[in-house]
């Protein structure tokens, strides 16, 4: 599956770059992130997300220095973060070790997520507490399109 | 440490406690610049996404964007964004980002069957020029059209708007937001006579009550939700109740989860009135002085073609309801009729008529509406026992009646998206205004936006085919000659007959009505349901279409012509948020290759035409109005000459380049350096987006819907404010007279709107005195009965299905599936369903699957765990995956009040492939 977005990818680039440089004409089926016919009704591959346990999933590349970090390890067996309980929270909630990434440990939170009570406790703010608005589990499938951000 | 930390959380959260109070750090964090940013040049900004209105930083070095984050200045999201907010910044770099015109030739000329060519912006409008002169001289204005979007900047908004109905005299401009916020902007104006919401996101932090309908917040306004866990989380008596059709991540932090059957929520809503007087609850001081009762029409039809003409064989049996209904046993309850009793739609012509009625007859309207009827009929999980639903919506009625509680409704596309879409906003207003919980900082129905600019490019704007400006309407006499004084028009210059709405073009493009069409910042050929019709209308049909894209998608592929449009930091705008926000930004960044602003290429292209060709007697079919020669528009060449306009002036001065515009000069002090792609290419030295800003305001000035000059937006320290802005200052809570300096003093509470404040008085059934009564400054309380959907499931297509959107994309995708975390989050729609009910078709995760309707069919891979959970008989898929492409099968009727299309309630079956 992973070769035929590949493959799928390297098509659309290929037909995008003829358009961009060159005089040659282009289909519409060529178009797109689906380069098929609109009338055509195909198949979409199937998928999983990342079932790697977080010990050895190690960490995924940022964007810039400041982008979320998105989730590299399983994440259904944490979910839901409900008001009775955030399973992320048990391991990536360490005030005590803010910035301080160690290798094949949890990523600690960043300072933005926590709130400092009036005996200067750390705790997450109650507007992090839904990690997955930030942070999506990821599936290892190829970018359908190049970025050049 | 952890362990007990979590603990602590734990208990003190399930208990309900405060659990979190006190100093964020970010704010200490957020001050250090970082080492590595030094070169970076921070522009204030919004995000591109959702109606939530997030701000954003956005930081360029070198003519790039190179980072984004959320603005900690800004009041709506306080530094936060949600997944796809973080990534506004890596949206305008998609490798195949359209750089030049494309259109389809043969042999160097244009031809519809050919393929896309790239050529200059010049040949691009010739062809366009061409293909337009053709079509109006053919069809005059009717026969030409645009595809608008509630994503363009507002100032794009009003130069369409303005090029359309000033210039080619046509109303045929509408946009997407037709398909999101029309039901809401409807029962707006019926009920408050204005449109937009009372009150603002700070009454998250002020209620004590949040109740979602049909609005899965968690995902479709992230920002939103994180404000109302924090309120939740830190106040004990905060509650959630979260009432939709299945199980999803806005259930996980609710208190009371109900889950309903499509389109029960009206009656539900009439559960909760008939609570309301069973138990003396009305709060007659504030009614009384305050509103107004009404109803209107039952047999209003569902918004369908009145001919099965052009309908696929399979798709007649539903069409045919357009006409005539049979009603079901419990619609036959619900409305004091005869089950099976046949009705003829007979009020399709004019569905939003309304009439004063007694409280009488409100009472007696509601009395159907008992526990048991309600329960044993809205019950959505067929799973559930009947006694515990019952509980639960008793526990609701409980919480909008307790006297203790603050109360605000939230809504967005499960009212909206409704062949009842008006009804059941017009009854969330009833609830509220019954319990005088309305216009109060914690207290009101609070209607949310899902666009960007929703509110403040197509609604305030009036960017459809029936407004103008500031709440004005094109049937509307003294508002056509308010905005044709304004606009410097001669008198009936603008065309008095009704445009076509966004589904309606797509119809015209079917039947040959419109033959030159124009889309914009929207997507409709992969968006707009039942696209089978429309995909082949585009590509078999004798028309142009013109596209307007930053990138290839299912619209682009089907033009005729695609202009590469500039992105959101690629140009100057403003955008209006769903809490009457408005905010502006600065161009950070040039567009690439040749894409330029949508306003570009309006402005550029009124260039090419002159007055004469369109200020002339004009054919408008059906066209029937009083003071106008039936089917014709007149000529107002000889006014013009009057007014000091030469019949060879061209539109872009006449519209555009005005004496007023061109005083406004480029370069300005307020661009603190930053370029201006637009104001560069056009030359005459005039600032575009500031001249067209200024003379926008007029229309809103001392009619409730004042905003500030344009400098005053792009201050630093300016985030946005919320209009009406009068004397400098925002305007927090409309209506209430401690907050809204339009509301007289000592009246408590005005409403003060001032459209349909006139109606004639009946019964529940018909009108029996037709002379209008006043009902100035009062809120209308309607009674709305339960109606059935117009498709509902049965022995063949067996499952209810209901589509929308997912946390990490916006749309069609063609902007986040192009932003690789994202595309890695959700790659791909997948059909939530039941588990059993994919059992039962031998399916399970994973599997490769037709979804099948009366309209058409796509293969989609089935999904029975993640995020949501489906009740046995329902499902779901999102529509952003040009891969799958999911409106196929998705029904287009609409609400027949607001035309807005029903994407929540199709009828489909599901199989292996």
């Amino acid at each position: 599956m992973k070769q035929k977005l590949l493959m799928l990818a390297a098509l659309s680039t290929f037909a995008l770059g003829s358009y961009a440089v060159g005089d040659m004409a282009v289909l519409d089926d060529s178009l797109g992130l689906s380069p098929v016919s609109v009338f055509a009704d195909p198949a979409p591959a199937a998928f999983e997300y990342r079932d790697l346990d977080p010990k050895v999933a190690g960490i995924l590349p940022r964007s810039w220095e400041d982008a979320p970090p998105q989730i590299p390890h399983r994440a259904e067996k944490y979910m839901p973060v409900n008001a009775k309980m955030n399973k992320c929270l048990e391991c990536h909630e360490e005030p005590g070790k803010i910035g301080k990434k160690e290798k094949g440990k949890p990523t600690p939170m960043s300072e933005a997520h926590y709130v400092k009570s009036d005996k200067g406790e750390l705790s997450i703010s109650n507007k992090h507490y839904v990690c997955t608005l930030c942070h999506a589990p990821q599936v290892d499938v190829a970018p359908i399109m190049a970025n050049t951000f | 440490m952890t362990l007990s930390r979590r603990d602590f959380m734990k208990t003190s959260i399930a208990a309900g406690t405060a659990a979190t109070v006190g100093m964020p750090l970010s704010k200490e964090a957020l001050a250090a610049v970082k080492a590595g940013e030094k070169d970076w040049q921070w522009d204030k900004s919004v995000c591109r996404f959702c109606g939530t209105g997030c701000g954003i930083m956005v930081a360029t070095k070198d003519g790039r964007v190179v980072a984004t984050k959320g603005d900690p200045k800004a009041p709506v999201n306080r530094g936060l964004n949600c997944v796809k907010g973080y990534f506004n910044g890596k949206i305008m770099y998609g490798k195949d980002r359209l750089t030049q015109p494309l259109m389809r030739m043969t042999d160097g000329k244009f031809d519809k069957k050919g393929k896309f060519v790239p050529v200059s912006w010049e040949q691009a409008f010739d062809e366009m020029e061409r293909q337009f002169r053709k079509t109006y001289a053919e069809k005059g204005p009717t026969g030409v059209a645009m595809l608008a979007s509630a994503q363009k900047t507002i100032q794009e908004g009003y130069a369409f708007n303005k090029l359309f109905k000033a210039g080619w005299r046509s109303n045929n401009i509408d946009p997407n937001a037709r398909n999101c916020m029309a039901s809401a902007v409807a029962a707006f104006y019926s009920v408050f006579g204005t449109d937009e919401p009372a009150g603002n996101y700070d009454d998250i932090e002020y209620t004590d009550t949040a109740i979602l309908w049909g609005a899965n917040m968690a995902e479709m306004h992230p920002i939103l939700w994180s404000r109302i866990t924090d309120r939740r989380l830190g106040h004990k008596n905060a509650r959630i109740i979260n009432l939709t059709t299945y199980r999803n991540m806005s259930s996980d932090i609710a208190d009371l989860e109900i889950i309903f059957k499509p389109q029960t929520d009206l009656a539900i809503q009439n559960y909760i009135a008939r609570e309301i007087i069973a138990r003396n609850a009305v709060n007659w001081d504030f009614v009384n002085k305050h509103c107004v009762f009404t109803t209107g029409p039952y047999d209003i039809g569902y918004g369908m073609r009145p001919t099965d003409k052009f309908a696929f064989p399979a798709e007649k049996d539903i069409q045919a309801k357009e006409l005539r209904v049979k009603l079901d046993r419990d619609e036959a309850i619900a409305q004091r009729r005869t089950e099976g009793e046949v009705v003829e739609q007979k009020s399709t012509g004019n569905p939003a008529a309304h009439w004063l009625i007694s409280f009488e007859d409100f009472k007696k309207a509601v009395e159907p509406y008992t526990l048991d009827f309600v329960a044993a009929m809205s019950k959505g999980d067929p799973d559930e026992p009947l006694d515990q639903y019952k509980a639960k919506l008793k526990q609701l009625a409980d919480y909008y009646i307790d006297p203790a509680r603050k109360v605000v409704s939230f809504w967005t596309m499960g009212f909206n998206q409704s062949v009842r879409g008006t009804w059941v906003n017009e009854q969330c207003y009833m609830n509220h205004l019954l319990l005088g919980k309305q216009s109060q900082p914690g207290n009101g129905a609070f209607s949310l936006t899902g666009q960007p600019s929703a509110c403040g490019t197509a609604r305030e704007v009036g960017m459809f085919c029936h407004r103008l400006p500031s709440d004005r309407l094109i049937p509307n006499p003294a508002h056509r000659e308010y905005t044709e004084k304004q606009w410097n028009l001669p008198a009936k210059t603008i065309n008095p007959h009704i445009g076509s709405t966004y589904g309606k073009i797509l119809r015209d493009l079917e039947d040959g009505g419109v033959k030159w069409l124009w889309v914009a910042v929207n997507n409709p050929f992969q968006s707009h349901p039942n696209i089978n019709h429309w995909l082949k209308a585009a590509r078999e049909m004798d028309n142009f279409v013109v596209v307007s894209e930053a990138y290839p998608g299912i619209s682009a592929k089907v033009a005729d012509l695609i202009l590469p449009s500039a992105m959101i930091f690629e140009k100057w705008g403003s955008y209006g948020n769903a809490e009457r926000r408005t905010q502006h930004w600065r161009q950070s960044v040039q567009p690439p290759g040749q894409a330029r602003g949508d306003m570009w290429q309006a402005i550029e292209f009124s260039k090419r035409f002159k007055v004469k060709e369109f200020w002339g007697e004009q054919k408008v079919p059906g066209l029937k109005v009083a003071g106008y020669e039936d089917g014709k528009l007149p000529s107002v060449l000889d006014e013009a000459v009057k007014l000091g306009y030469s019949p060879e002036d061209s539109l872009y001065k006449v519209l555009f380049a005005t004496p007023n515009n061109l005083k406004v000069k480029w370069p300005d002090a307020v661009a603190k350096g930053r370029d201006n792609h637009i104001a560069r290419l056009l030359g005459d030295g005039w600032f575009p987006e500031k001249a067209i800003w200024q003379e926008y305001t007029v229309f809103g000035r001392g009619v409730g819907k004042d905003l500030a000059d344009f400098d005053v937006y792009h201050d630093d320290d300016v985030r946005g404010m919320k209009w009406p802005v009068v004397n400098g200052k925002e305007t927090h809570w409309r209506f209430n007279e401690q907050h809204d300096p339009y509301v007289k003093k000592g009246a408590g509470f005005q409403f003060y709107g001032k459209l349909f404040k006139a109606i004639p008085s009946g019964d529940l059934d018909k009108v029996t005195d037709p002379k209008p009564v006043s009902v100035a400054d009062k809120a209308k309380i309607f009674f709305r009965p339960y109606a059935a959907p117009v498709e509902m499931p049965d022995a063949n297509y067996d499952l209810m299905f209901c589509t929308g959107r997912v946390l990490e994309h916006w749309h069609t995708g063609t902007m986040t599936r192009r932003v690789p975390e994202l595309h890695r989050a959700v790659p791909a729609a997948v059909m939530w369903m039941h588990p059993d009910d994919a059992a039962k078709r031998g399916l399970k995760r994973n599997d490769l699957a037709w979804v099948e309707s009366r309209r058409g069919k796509v293969q989609i891979r089935i999904e029975t765990g993640g995020r949501n959970t489906m009740p046995r008989g329902t499902c779901y898929a999102a529509f952003f995956d040009e891969g799958v492409l999911i409106n196929k099968i998705c029904i287009d009727a609409t609400c027949p009040i607001s035309r807005e299309s029903d994407y929540k309630k199709s009828a489909v079956k599901v199989y292996k492939v």
